[in-house]
């Protein structure tokens, strides 16, 4: 087994783990949260890959911008893709967990709304590369675009949020999850859970750009 | 550059004077849609809550700042801008036209103020509060908005890019500048949006120097 395909070896073997041990495993028992504790596994995970992939595409997007090969710029817009979908699962996975600890799926909370907003941003990025014929002014310009927006996209998540009332954890004085319940056993699955989907949204960002370089081959 | 920031803005302001009907249309505009309100609300205007006022008025000002704004690179033609590519400091460039647009929206802004005030209500206790809210409001939108509207020039279809690529990108510093003036409308102390200020100013600061490293690069697209 070479090292190539070693990585996607390690995904499966990584997201088999996160949904056994995930659904499965002992956990903490608190008051409200109860099982729903578990959605920490999958939404905050999946929130957190989505982190990664962004942070990839910024950094792809500032590389373009260096040095101008197209390569980079394939990187960026696919790695927003998979952003997009790792978040779009993270807002419907939180709605599920709110529906059961909050009450209600919306309840127009700050971080949700920000994270709607987020959504939004990048959903813009893909309407603005559609919007030029040019392949390398699309791909400067919207490196542009990217690199501006997510300069927005920081504040918007993790500074607004802690400014006003807020029933997410870690928001408005509430204690993120890590400070009182995240304890030895649930790291065990959280860590990797991480990794997994992150790897997970590479590998589909990954197979998209080869299949974008065979269509521009043929 | 400092000098070079000047001479461009002075160079906005007398295009702009050349050009008067533009100002001249936004402010009607301003007029119209303040007027829509008020018949939208069926003369019961002045009876309007201090919270649906606020929200009222930055959405009004929000999209007169956009209006004002999607002008800032397509009001020029393309023989001038490779022109100005040849002899200015992009940089220098971006900053002029921030700045310009911030005044100018400012200056729009407290004139919708004014009309808002004298046509449905005035519910605003705090008067300097409020004009921080204006001023600084449109100072940290006119950044955002000069990037974008220098993006959307280059694209197809700009009219329609330009609201899809800046609403979500003005929302931070809309809700700030929405509870400052809300501040400014109960009539509170500075000390409840002294935080809401410096994060207003900050977001802007950033933005500010987030625009002044990548514009060159899109100046060197817009040109081509």
């Amino acid at each position: 087994m070479t090292l190539k395909a070693g990585w996607k070896l390690l995904t499966i073997i990584l997201l088999i783990y996160t949904v056994i041990a995930g659904f499965l495993f002992p956990i903490p028992e608190l008051p409200i949260l109860y099982e729903s504790i578990r959605n920490l596994y999958f939404h905050v995970t999946m929130w957190m890959a989505m982190m990664v992939m962004l942070i990839t595409s910024f950094v792809a997007s500032v590389m373009y911008l260096w040095k101008p090969k197209q390569g980079y710029d394939l990187v960026a817009v696919e790695s927003t893709n998979s952003a997009l979908v790792l978040g779009s699962l993270g807002i419907v996975t939180g709605m599920v967990w709110a529906t059961y600890t909050w009450g209600e799926p919306w309840s127009g909370d700050p971080k949700q709304n920000g994270a709607a907003v987020g959504l939004l941003i990048y959903f813009a990025y893909i309407v603005l590369r559609g919007s030029f014929k040019d392949e390398q002014q699309r791909a400067r310009i919207s490196a542009v675009y990217n690199i501006f927006a997510f300069a927005v996209f920081i504040p918007l998540i993790y500074i607004l949020p802690k400014l006003q009332d807020s029933l997410h954890p870690g928001d408005g004085g509430n204690p993120a999850f890590s400070s009182y319940d995240l304890d030895s056993r649930m790291r065990a699955v959280f860590y990797p859970a991480v990794i997994a989907w992150s790897l997970l949204a590479w590998w589909i960002a990954d197979l998209r750009i080869r299949t974008r370089k065979l269509a521009e081959l043929l | 550059m400092i000098q070079e920031v000047i001479t461009l803005f002075r160079k906005e302001i007398a295009l702009e004077y050349r050009n008067r009907q533009s100002v001249s249309a936004i402010l009607l505009y301003l007029a119209g849609t303040v007027f829509i309100v008020y018949l939208s609300f069926q003369h019961k205007a002045n009876q309007l809550q201090p919270i649906v006022w606020n929200a009222l008025f930055w959405i009004i000002q929000l999209f007169m700042a956009v209006t004002a704004a999607t002008r800032a690179f397509s009001g020029e033609r393309s023989g001038r801008q490779w022109y100005y590519y040849y002899i200015v400091n992009p940089r220098a460039l971006v900053l002029a036209k921030a700045l310009y647009y911030s005044c100018l929206s400012s200056v729009l802004g407290i004139a919708g103020f004014t009309v808002f005030a004298t046509v449905i209500s005035n519910p605003v206790q705090d008067l300097g509060q409020f004009l921080v809210a204006i001023v600084l409001g449109h100072f940290s939108f006119a950044i955002s908005l000069t990037m974008t509207a220098g993006i959307a020039s280059l694209a197809q279809s700009n009219t329609t890019l330009m609201p899809v690529l800046s609403f979500p990108l003005l929302l931070p510093q809309l809700l700030m500048t929405l509870s400052i003036s809300k501040n400014a409308i109960d009539g509170l102390g500075w000390e409840f949006i002294a935080k809401e200020v410096s994060i207003l100013a900050a977001i802007a600061g950033i933005l500010l120097m987030v625009s002044q490293l990548l514009f060159p690069y899109l100046w060197r697209s817009q040109s081509n």
